[in-house]
């Protein structure tokens, strides 16, 4: 597992092997079976996930219903509310969908971290404006759109999401039963073919 | 509220008392470039390159992007003293527009000063990795809410957590700020009213 660990500090060459080598031994990684419920609603969550592999689903129980609201695969965090600077009580469950491995932060860590890595403020800085951005672009492209639209930016943006996640999930984040998915998927298949006939 | 020293103590005030900056630290950030826009003007647009770091003092900026089918789409809206975080990674292909609301002024750092600021300063990069987390934090939220939340439920929530943008932005842009058409928001504002009544 330590070798993950190692392989993903490789990616920092403004630290020194030595400062790697430490970083790296003091993370705390986690190692989750598929079904790891990370939080659960209701709970105190102080942590956040950051997904060196596998794949980590969000959601919200809606009147009963399950809404997923985002998956996080290798590279991105994971979060459960406000949790890094205030812990709070969940209002969503975060679940590994796939087996996973994680580092695990919370605001207390980050603050040693950085004090005996000041390098590592910086490069967290940097990761998380990537990640604003994506997320910004995510929300940009959802916001306004049609289940079709937004299956279609999914197919575009995050092909693997269809490899690696169960169509039901898939229907959920993108707001529709699994039977309509299924409807859509055959429109727009017929509609490919269509048009490559013509 | 007229001369740039005016401006200026509005921004280190905020950064003062929220995040205790050194006398010495304050003094880069008189050095910050601020402009004075007008109401109604574009300082970023689509395609443009993304080499300024954008921190709201006053007024209100709208974050938009034109979709595939020329719709107007609102992202965001920034108001006092919130940073305006773009990704800058991609060069090129920046989608946004930014425009004025109100009359604003706005502090717009190249990001090579800014750099070079918080290899010299680390508590101003620590303050800057802060607020990026507070808007990744936030724009989460918002995804979250879109997904999960009844429109009325948005639109209530709004109310709750930024009363001011009512007052501020037009309608139809608090409309798609929230995912939603701008009939559905008169719908909703007509069916809460008569409820209070």
């Amino acid at each position: 597992m330590i070798e993950i660990v190692t392989q993903f500090m490789d990616n920092f060459k403004m630290l020194t092997p030595d400062e790697r080598q430490r970083i790296a031994e003091k993370l705390k990684v986690k190692q989750c079976p598929k079904g790891t419920v990370l939080i659960k609603e209701g709970q105190i969550s102080k942590d956040c996930y950051f997904v060196l592999k596998g794949c980590i689903r969000q959601f919200y129980i809606v009147d009963g219903v399950e809404r997923t609201t985002d998956f996080f695969m290798e590279m991105e965090t994971a979060i459960s509310g406000n949790t890094i600077s205030n812990p709070s009580v969940s209002i969503n469950y975060l679940v590994c969908e796939e087996d996973t491995v994680c580092i695990v932060g919370n605001a207390a860590d980050e603050k040693s971290m950085f004090a005996e890595f000041p390098k590592l403020e910086s490069i967290t800085r940097e990761m998380m404006e990537n990640d604003l951005g994506q997320t910004q672009q995510k929300l940009a492209k959802f916001i306004l759109s049609s289940p079709e639209e937004r299956y279609i930016t999914l197919i575009e943006t995050r092909p693997e999401l269809f490899q690696r996640v169960p169509q039901h999930q898939i229907a959920s984040y993108i707001g529709i039963s699994p039977e309509s998915l299924s409807r859509m998927r055959k429109r727009i298949a017929d509609k490919r073919k269509t048009a490559m006939h013509e | 509220m007229n001369s740039k020293a005016d401006r200026l103590s509005l921004l280190i005030n905020f950064f003062q008392q929220n995040f205790g900056l050194s006398t010495n630290e304050i003094e880069q950030l008189l050095d910050a470039d601020i402009k004075d826009f007008k109401k109604g003007a574009i300082f970023l647009k689509e395609g443009q390159k993304v080499d300024k770091c954008f921190f709201v003092i006053k007024g209100c900026v709208r974050q938009y992007y034109i979709d595939e089918n020329g719709k107007d789409i609102t992202v965001d809206f920034y108001t006092e003293f919130q940073a305006i975080s773009l990704d800058q990674s991609k060069v090129g292909s920046n989608p946004y527009y930014l425009e004025c609301l109100e009359d604003s002024f706005i502090t717009a750092d190249d990001t090579e000063r800014t750099n070079d600021l918080y290899a010299h300063f680390p508590q101003i990069e620590s303050i800057s990795r802060q607020i990026t987390e507070q808007n990744l934090l936030a724009t989460q939220d918002r995804m979250n809410k879109l997904l999960s939340m009844k429109p009325e439920d948005r639109y209530l929530d709004l109310l709750q957590t930024r009363p001011d943008l009512l007052q501020r932005v037009p309608q139809h842009q608090i409309a798609s700020y929230l995912g939603l058409q701008p009939e559905s928001l008169s719908r909703i504002r007509k069916r809460l009213a008569e409820k209070r009544k």
